[in-house]
């Protein structure tokens, strides 16, 4: 041991002031410098995990938001695709209801047409046929006129009477 | 209350009875009176016919009308009389009317029956079957 300190020359009292000097220095870095850093950076440290707790939140809260949105979106878009197909089979009906009343409507013109068609064609036919009775009948009148004498209108009479 | 032709025939033919032949003008005078004073002159025409329908209706007597476009044979006007007579039960006096609208034959009526034997009956019956057929 001896020898190591006359190797080295070391000198005990100078040393012992040096680690005194040292451990100054160290309580005065720890005290000024190394404590208020710590303490920094520890607050960094909880900034920077709040920030990024807050971020993972709003990146939760983004995501919801998206999934409601889009969940809404979906159910809007049912909902209008519903609406979209109820208008169209309602269109449909009254389309197909405007048709049939068209149609209805149109068989019944044409019916009316026909039957006032026939009645007039059985005006027609009628009319001709009483003119023509009436022609036959004023042609046999003159015919018989002509015909009819005292004694045919006595044998005439006769036949009658003889039938009552 | 008003009195009617009828009512003024019905009373002359009852006061006319056995009366004379003067007795009856003054009745008839009488009743034209009644007839104007009733506002019934209109109906003059009516009144003798009516007597007579009266005289008729006393004695069950019916008028038969026979119209025909010549003059009917007695023996046809006798076979209408009998005919008329079995239908109705009363004697039947006769009028004969020549109608020159009728193209043949004769129609006769009475009461409220019309029998027509006439050719313008066929041809109305044919102008109705031609236009019905």
């Amino acid at each position: 041991m001896q020898e190591l300190i006359n190797t080295f020359h070391i000198d005990w009292k100078l040393m012992t002031a040096q680690i005194i000097n040292f451990a100054i220095v160290l309580f005065v870095i720890w005290k000024f410098a190394l404590k208020p850093i710590m303490k920094t950076m520890l607050e960094r440290t909880k900034t920077i995990e709040n920030s990024l707790e807050q971020a993972k939140e709003i990146e939760a809260r983004v995501a919801r938001t998206s999934e409601e949105s889009q969940a809404k979106i979906s159910a809007a878009q049912q909902e209008a695709t519903v609406i979209i197909t109820e208008a169209s089979k309602t269109a449909e009906i009254k389309r197909q209801q405007a048709v049939t009343e068209t149609e209805e409507k149109v068989a019944n013109l044409v019916s009316q047409a026909k039957e006032q068609i026939e009645r007039q064609k059985q005006e027609m036919v009628k009319q001709a046929q009483s003119e023509m009775a009436e022609l036959v009948v004023q042609a046999t009148s003159k015919v018989l006129e002509q015909k009819m004498d005292k004694a045919t209108d006595k044998q005439l009479i006769s036949d009658v009477l003889k039938k009552l | 209350m008003s009195i009617t032709v009828k009512q003024i025939a019905q009373a002359l033919f009852q006061q006319s009875q056995g009366k004379k032949s003067k007795e009856v003008d003054i009745l008839i005078d009488n009743a034209f009176k009644i007839l104007a004073e009733n506002n019934l002159l209109k109906y003059k025409d009516q009144l003798l016919p009516a007597v007579e329908q009266v005289r008729r209706e006393v004695e069950n007597k019916l008028l038969a009308t026979v119209r025909s476009r010549n003059k009917l044979t007695t023996g046809q006007l006798k076979e209408i009389g009998d005919y008329v007579e079995s239908k109705t039960g009363k004697t039947v006096e006769l009028a004969e009317v020549l109608d020159e609208g009728i193209i043949g034959g004769a129609k006769v009526t009475y009461e409220d029956t019309e029998l027509d034997l006439t050719i313008n009956k066929k041809l109305k019956v044919l102008k109705q079957y031609l236009q019905t057929k």
